[in-house]
């Protein structure tokens, strides 16, 4: 009886183990649990497989039941999304082919869509990414090697070339009688080094002049009499502007109106028989004063007024 | 020098020999199959020779599994921590156990234990003739004898691997956790993580095989042991070496099958 009892509890035990093995598994595929079926398809699902492990930000969330090929470039996974997970992923969520780490198995993960779109639901088709392929990476890893070995082939040839005293930069390297020039180089830049010292320790000076309020310039930029000065110069300035403006706008109307032929001054300039007569008038008082300085002239010759004009030629009278 | 025996005489009996062997194989497995289904069936001692053979076996393989365990793991950390890859060990553990190592170490050392006792137990029951007097007295010796301890055999195998399977686990577990900090239910979740139906039922169903392999084997060679004390003798070690090398022709052709079917 002992040993029934023994038996029946290692037998037992063993079915036991058995079962909850298979049940952990069969867990972890969601085949005991509620699941919704969504779909994803991928143009390339190499190293999937059905049973393959389908991530939500990193979290197991289900898995690969069914994988389908529809034509030559399109598979399509049919995948197992426990229930309750399935609250946190939307309908604009996107499906990408991983692996756990570098070498890894392939699963399926899922990035999360916006909150604003609706949960997903059973027999949807999720959006995709398509994962990064191993085959690019090398291909650029490759060019990436290639432009190196031309870098490096090039960087030899260049520290030969160095070694061999050609270009400017072997020369310095190699030539003993460049050292005397460098050497005379570095003196004159020491020397102008110096001069750019003085004259930044000038500059200095001026700037702390101008800081202290020393100067035209410091007092323009510190003292405070002498904005008030500018701003009463500028006041002025203004004033005079505005009556130049003035003057200006006087000086068209008055162009304008000689120009329309109004007033005397207009006619001068405009009526042309005036102008004749002006002339002409001009012309006849020209002569008259000629004759009238030839009249003055015979009645300062004529004897019977100098007669009352004696004192003439007498300097001391003083005329 | 006259040759005594010539290669082509040695040739020519070892070929009798060998499907003289095969032939009362297949008319011993059909006498099997037929009285297995043929009443009366013996329940009491399929129970007996259950507990017998599997129960009792259990301490021996344990303690076998547990060193397994842990010496695979010490064995294998150096290796992955060079390679900056020790939590991959319980996966690595846990598949290579399941799939291999658990049912094999099980068998073997239940085809040393069990499979000599089965050969060297009929083998003496032959010697002195007690089959043939169970025969007189009305019991079917395949029914009692034979059937009883292959169907235990068959069912005590998977269980004692089920057994192996875990106290491995645990013996990794005790190695791993002396270089590495590592909790056992992080563990136990890498183990079960990196499993998957395809490696646990074919382990389970290539363990059958292997427990029916052992009994049948060693049931054989010990109902057709020679006589005399020396045929006991020779009965258990037959029965011993041609079921070891049974596990790993079976272990060859279940692997076959397994990729063939699950791949």
């Amino acid at each position: 009886m002992k040993d029934k009892i023994k038996l029946g509890l290692f037998v037992i035990l063993g079915v036991l183990i058995l079962i909850l093995g298979l049940y952990f598994i069969g867990a972890r595929e969601n085949l005991f649990s509620s699941s919704l079926k969504v779909e994803a398809c991928f143009s390339n699902a190499a190293g999937i497989q059905k049973g393959s492990e389908v991530q939500f930000v990193g979290i197991h969330v289900g898995s690969v039941e069914a994988i389908n090929i529809i034509d030559d470039s399109t598979v399509c996974l049919r995948m197992r999304i426990d229930e309750d997970q399935a609250k946190f992923i939307t309908k604009d969520a996107i499906a990408q082919i991983g692996s756990e780490g570098l070498m890894g198995n392939k699963l399926v993960n899922i990035t999360p869509g916006s909150a604003k779109s609706d949960n997903i639901e059973d027999g949807d088709k999720l959006s995709t990414k398509e994962p990064v392929k191993v085959e690019a990476i090398m291909e650029s890893v490759m060019e990436n090697s290639k432009n190196l070995e031309k870098f490096t082939a090039n960087l030899a040839k260049i520290s030969e070339d160095l070694l061999q005293g050609k270009g400017l930069a072997g020369k310095l390297l190699t030539d003993t009688t460049s050292e005397v020039r460098i050497e005379s180089i570095i003196t004159e830049m020491e020397l102008v080094a110096g001069n750019l010292h003085d004259v930044s320790r000038g500059a200095e000076d001026v700037v702390d002049k101008i800081s202290s309020g020393q100067g035209t310039l410091g007092k323009l930029v510190y003292d405070e009499s002498m904005s008030k000065d500018m701003d009463q110069m500028m006041d002025s300035l203004n004033h005079a502007t505005h009556k130049l403006n003035l003057t200006l706008k006087n000086l068209s109307e008055f162009s304008k109106k000689l120009n329309e032929g109004e007033g005397a001054a207009a006619m001068l300039v405009n009526d042309t028989t005036m102008a004749q007569n002006l002339n002409k008038t001009i012309i006849e008082a020209k002569q008259r004063s000629v004759e009238l300085e030839k009249t003055i002239d015979i009645i300062n010759e004529s004897w019977i007024l100098n007669l009352f004009n004696k004192n003439k030629n007498n300097p001391e009278r003083g005329e | 020098m006259k040759v005594p025996f010539s290669v082509k005489k040695i040739i020519y009996v070892h070929l009798v020999e060998f499907f003289d062997k095969v032939g009362q194989i297949v008319h011993f497995s059909g006498r099997f199959f037929k009285d297995l289904f043929t009443p009366p069936f013996e329940w009491q001692e399929i129970l007996n020779q259950t507990f017998t053979l599997g129960y009792k076996s259990f301490p021996l393989i344990g303690v076998t599994a547990f060193i397994v365990g842990t010496v695979f793991t010490m064995q294998s950390y150096p290796t992955m921590a060079s390679l900056g890859a020790t939590s991959w060990i319980p996966t690595m553990i846990s598949i290579s156990i399941v799939r291999e190592i658990g049912p094999l170490i099980t068998a073997l050392i239940f085809a040393g234990k069990v499979g000599s006792g089965i050969g060297a137990e009929l083998g003496s029951m032959k010697v002195t003739e007690q089959i043939d007097a169970m025969k007189v007295s009305g019991t079917k010796p395949i029914n009692y004898l034979v059937v009883t301890r292959v169907i235990a055999t068959s069912l005590a195998v998977p269980l004692l691997v089920i057994y192996t399977d875990l106290i491995s686990f645990m013996g990794s577990y005790f190695a791993l956790s002396r270089e590495k900090d590592i909790t056992l239910s992080l563990y136990l979740n890498q183990v079960l993580n990196s499993l998957d139906f395809q490696d646990v039922i074919p382990s389970i169903f290539k363990s059958f095989v292997f427990g029916f392999a052992i009994g049948m084997v060693s049931c054989y060679q010990g109902f057709y042991a020679d006589k005399g004390t020396k045929g006991v003798g020779k009965a258990a070690n037959t029965s011993v070496v041609i079921s070891s090398f049974l596990i790993f022709l079976i272990d060859l052709i279940m692997v076959q099958i397994v990729n063939f079917l699950f791949n």
